[in-house]
């Protein structure tokens, strides 16, 4: 999803003498056994808790498929589920519409000084942690905070508006913390494009909104998916944001995770995880079996 | 910027201030706030203070949490850039049958929520006995990292022509040699952003952590959660200002860094 595809082709070296399937395993091998050594028994280890026994106080290693039974049949989890993916997918929503322009702003940027500025401003607050920044958020957004009181001021409203501690406030925070994951796989397709396309289109007598809507806009189109599909997982598995600004009132199933963990009730928490982990697979790879086409055409007609 | 000054562009450009506006006013009002003299983080500020920078240095927690966070994120970044950069070029390098497979598993840490990972991991560690330590958080840490590395350095060998290294081998230079003079040297940024990520990823930390930190042995950002869960002081604000201010430090490092050729490599995508 990050990793641009590399052209085979030019990836490949095949005729130097030292090539060997054991320099391979001794380049990759390290990162894959790291990987597979704590990934691997870890969410084992949660797997099993899934089918054990919650007395209330304590996980007994008991077969029961009373986690599962309970998570399915309590319409609450319906309901957080449907709340999660709503959040998620107006987040999404909101970065691709803010962050198409923001990038294609960026991609025309010619004056050196502007393009590092513009660099900083929307990719130093990658550097800033999450809890700084749904701090800043709630310091704005609060009862007695910086747009309430301008909004005051303005004579705009009689009483405070509630934006935070809700879902308002979580969906302006999780915006923030991930439009710059959204805007850098568009800036980076769109920086690739050959300017000459569009001059060739100008040559053939479109105008700069033909030229966009037909040769920009397509060509661009794996980056704006990719840069879709990332935030859309980062914003379903996003824990600090809702928990910081959703006041309790925002219900999304890794803040149930937590909970559930807190009151020590690990088969809950266990059936969540596998619930979310399901959840968000699935989602990208019916997506992902639904733009197929729309994807191919567009890497066929750059390539 | 431009030279079109005509209004679609005009309004781009509008367009473009709004959202860097938008970036920034977090950070901004964290650095108005901890100066504000009331509790409760009110606007407007009735005038100015320090106390909360003093206050800053009266929890013991965001103290031992610094050195904790500092030591954790570089051995990640270490873990993480040894073994992605390794696994990078072989994934570049080399032509075997599961190469596609290998690299959508070197992606798998990202995919797993770093909330399930966190509970997943701390029933492994109480059981191998690395709950709670420094060498736990590292190894949890260096995993979110590997990814970012993997991406960002794998991106950089695509770009960086291999005749360079062809010819150190043709003039009898070993592939260790040549890996360490020719190869490394010509991906520096690739390997300093990659570095960065898993710099930033493991310092700003907090779902991993939260299950496999001992209380009082918190890293900073678990510190700064459970203070912002008990307490809405802006002793907060004042932290996450020297917070900022780091950041603000590394990036006018980072900017020097970029050695005039890194820079106008930069510029040129641009035009």
């Amino acid at each position: 999803m990050i990793v641009e595809t590399p052209h085979a082709a030019h990836a490949v070296r095949s005729h130097e003498p030292w090539r060997s399937r054991a320099v391979v395993v001794g380049l990759v091998g390290p990162a894959v056994v790291y990987i597979l050594a704590l990934l691997a028994p870890a969410l084992a280890i949660l797997l099993v808790n899934s089918v054990y026994h919650f007395t209330g106080t304590a996980v007994q290693p008991i077969l029961t498929f009373e986690a599962y039974h309970r998570f399915f049949a309590d319409p609450y989890y319906g309901n957080v589920i449907t709340q999660e993916i709503r959040l998620a997918v107006v987040t999404t929503a909101l970065c691709v519409v803010i962050g198409y322009p923001t990038a294609y702003a960026i991609a025309k940027i010619r004056r050196p000084v502007w393009v590092i500025t513009a660099y900083i401003l929307i990719f130093s607050p990658l550097l800033t942690s999450t809890i700084v920044r749904a701090y800043g958020w709630v310091i704005i957004l609060a009862r007695r905070g910086l747009v309430n009181w301008l909004l005051a001021q303005l004579h705009v409203t009689t009483g405070p508006v509630l934006l935070v501690y809700n879902i308002t406030g979580v969906t302006i925070a999780l915006v923030h913390v991930l439009l710059p994951f959204t805007v850098f796989p568009i800036l980076s397709v769109l920086l690739r494009l050959d300017p000459a396309l569009r001059e060739a289109a100008a040559d053939l007598g479109a105008n700069r909104l033909q030229a966009f809507l037909r040769v920009t806009w397509p060509l661009s189109f794996p980056g704006l998916y990719a840069a879709a599909q990332l935030t859309f997982v980062l914003a379903m598995n996003a824990y600090v944001t809702p928990q910081l600004l959703g006041g309790g009132r925002v219900q999304v199933l890794p803040l149930l995770i937590y909970q559930n963990i807190s009151d020590l009730n690990w088969p809950l928490a266990a059936v969540e995880a596998i619930a979310l982990i399901a959840l968000v697979w699935g989602i990208i790879l019916s997506s992902n079996l639904l733009f197929r086409r729309s994807i191919a055409i567009a890497e066929g007609r750059s390539g | 910027m431009s030279d079109r000054r005509d209004w679609p562009t005009v309004i781009l450009w509008g367009f473009l201030g709004l959202v860097g506006v938008y970036m920034l006013a977090p950070l901004l009002f964290v650095i108005v706030d901890s100066f504000n003299p009331s509790t409760y983080g009110i606007f407007p500020l009735t005038g100015a203070t320090v106390r909360w920078y003093a206050n800053v240095f009266q929890v013991p927690e965001f103290r031992s949490g610094l050195w904790i966070s500092l030591i954790v994120a570089f051995g990640a970044t270490t873990v993480a850039i040894t073994l992605g950069t390794l696994a990078a070029y072989g994934l570049t390098r080399y032509r075997f049958r599961e190469r596609e497979l290998v690299r959508s598993f070197l992606l798998l840490p990202i995919m797993v929520p770093a909330i399930v990972f966190g509970a997943a991991l701390f029933l492994l560690y109480i059981r191998i006995g690395l709950y709670g330590t420094i060498t736990g958080l590292i190894l949890g840490h260096a995993l979110l990292g590997l990814p970012f590395v993997v991406s960002v350095v794998t991106a950089s060998l695509l770009t960086f022509a291999r005749e360079y290294e062809e010819a150190a081998m043709d003039l009898g230079a070993n592939p260790v040699r040549t890996f360490l003079t020719v190869t490394i040297p010509a991906i520096r940024p690739g390997l300093t952003v990659g570095a960065l990520f898993a710099f930033v990823t493991s310092f700003d930390q907090v779902e991993v952590s939260l299950f496999i930190t001992r209380p009082r042995y918190n890293t900073l950002p678990i510190a700064m959660f459970n203070y912002e869960q008990n307490y809405q002081d802006p002793t907060l604000a004042a932290i996450s200002t020297v917070l900022i201010g780091f950041t603000v430090i590394l990036v006018l490092v980072a900017v020097s860094l970029l050695r005039t050729q890194e820079y106008r490599r930069l510029i040129e995508r641009h035009q």
